[in-house]
């Protein structure tokens, strides 16, 4: 036997028998088939993880998408009331100086009463000091802007506007008295700053007088205002019948969309043009 | 100043009113150079004061217009020849322009309502013009409309766009 056919004898003689290799190869089959089914399983259950997991995020992803899409109109909400709060500001401060215009006329009707009551016993005799508590009067300055300066001045007066439309029926009374001394003292500024000719015309601003006045721009602002804040001090300081009455003369400087009235008043308002 | 004097003056409304004009013009005109008095009270001599810058001037007087006829339209017609030669006399320009309301100063009721029609209906016509100033509203002739007048004053008939305003 050559060394060729002694190996071919071995491997002959060592192999297993084919029984023995049928189960190996079954065992081995499926121990894939376990490894296939184990596998299958393990992935299945790893992938149906992943799903939820992805369902959960999707549905954390559209819970964020629908709030960001409600935090975006609320900003934008926000946004909206940021831009209207100029427009909210000047209607609620518009609101707030007619208020303070009727409280004030009331109180310049209601001294003016006291005073012309006072007077009254007075020339029958009767001698009652009269001694009022100070009240505030506040009068509304505003200086609409042109692009070469002050276009126009306006003064309103918490007086009613009748002592304009119906002097007769005020005759020399304390709202009639309280206007002209402010008429005196629109006019004092316009001389000191040789204005004295301006055209002026009288309105109703809510109920009360408006005193406005055409600049022009042939003044600045500053020295209108200086101007008209000493002549309202000055008003302060001589005028006898407010110091009787105890009115005590304020100025609120605005700006002129404050006291411009809404589209309704001035569909209603009357201009009368005094010069 | 005594009490007495005092009590002769005037307040502003009572001077308004003898003046004829509007307490907010006279406030203008009393502040126009100086400041407001601290007692707004006021003498005859400051009511004369007030007046002449004022350029109150009173067109009409009392006797005037009793020789005309005393029925419409006739008396209408010859208050408005007698306007006419008034203006034409006094010759108001847009540089010395006339108080508006001294053309029926001195007027008083039905003759004034008339002259103040009369007025208007110059106006409409534009032989007279408006110039606002700081006293008042003022007028004065329109620029070659004084020989219209003249003609007015003289004529017997009035030009027929014032009549038809001035007889309504």
């Amino acid at each position: 036997m050559n060394e060729q056919g002694l190996a071919h004898e071995t491997l002959s003689l060592n192999p297993p028998s084919a029984a023995v290799r049928s189960v190996s190869l079954l065992e081995a089959l499926e121990q894939v088939f376990q490894w296939r089914q184990e596998e299958e399983a393990d992935l299945r259950q790893a992938s149906a993880r992943m799903q939820m997991e992805e369902r959960k995020l999707r549905k954390q992803l559209a819970d964020i998408d629908a709030r960001l899409t409600a935090i975006r109109k609320e900003s934008a909400a926000l946004e909206a009331r940021i831009n209207l709060l100029d427009e909210e500001e000047a209607s609620r401060a518009r609101a707030a100086v007619i208020d303070g215009l009727n409280n004030d006329r009331g109180l310049v009707l209601d001294r003016g009463e006291m005073i012309s009551q006072a007077h009254a016993r007075q020339s029958e005799g009767i001698d009652e000091p009269l001694e009022l508590e100070p009240v505030p009067a506040t009068v509304v300055a505003g200086i609409e802007k042109g692009a070469q300066g002050p276009v126009a001045l306006e003064v309103v007066v918490p007086v009613p506007y009748s002592v304009y439309t119906d002097w007769q029926h005020h005759g020399d009374d304390l709202c009639a008295r309280f206007a002209w001394r402010l008429i005196g003292a629109v006019m004092d500024t316009l001389r000191s700053l040789s204005l004295q000719d301006s055209p002026i015309n009288y309105a109703e601003r809510s109920g009360c007088l408006s005193i406005q006045v055409w600049i022009g721009g042939q003044a600045s602002e500053q020295d209108l205002k200086d101007a008209l804040s000493a002549a309202f001090d000055r008003v302060h300081e001589t005028a006898t019948e407010l110091h009787e009455a105890g009115l005590d003369l304020h100025a609120a400087w605005l700006t002129p969309d404050i006291l411009v009235p809404t589209p309704d008043e001035m569909d209603t308002e009357e201009r009368h043009v005094g010069g | 100043m005594s009490a007495a004097e005092d009590s002769e003056r005037c307040d502003l409304s009572t001077v308004a009113a003898r003046l004829e004009l509007h307490p907010f013009d006279l406030v203008r005109i009393i502040s126009h150079e100086e400041p407001m008095p601290q007692e707004l009270l006021f003498g005859d001599a400051e009511i004369e004061i007030i007046a002449r810058k004022a350029g109150i001037l009173p067109w009409w007087d009392a006797n005037e217009g009793l020789t005309w006829p005393a029925e419409d339209p006739d008396r209408t017609e010859a208050l408005a020849r007698a306007l006419a030669w008034k203006l034409a006399s006094h010759q108001p320009t847009r540089r010395n322009p006339v108080r508006a309301d001294n053309l029926f100063r001195g007027l008083k009721g039905t003759d004034r309502r008339r002259a103040r029609r009369i007025t208007n209906g110059l106006i409409r016509l534009e032989v007279v013009q408006s110039v606002p100033t700081w006293r008042g509203l003022c007028l004065c002739i329109a620029e070659g409309d004084a020989g219209l007048l003249h003609e007015m004053a003289s004529a017997n008939e009035l030009p027929e766009g014032l009549r038809e305003q001035i007889l309504l």
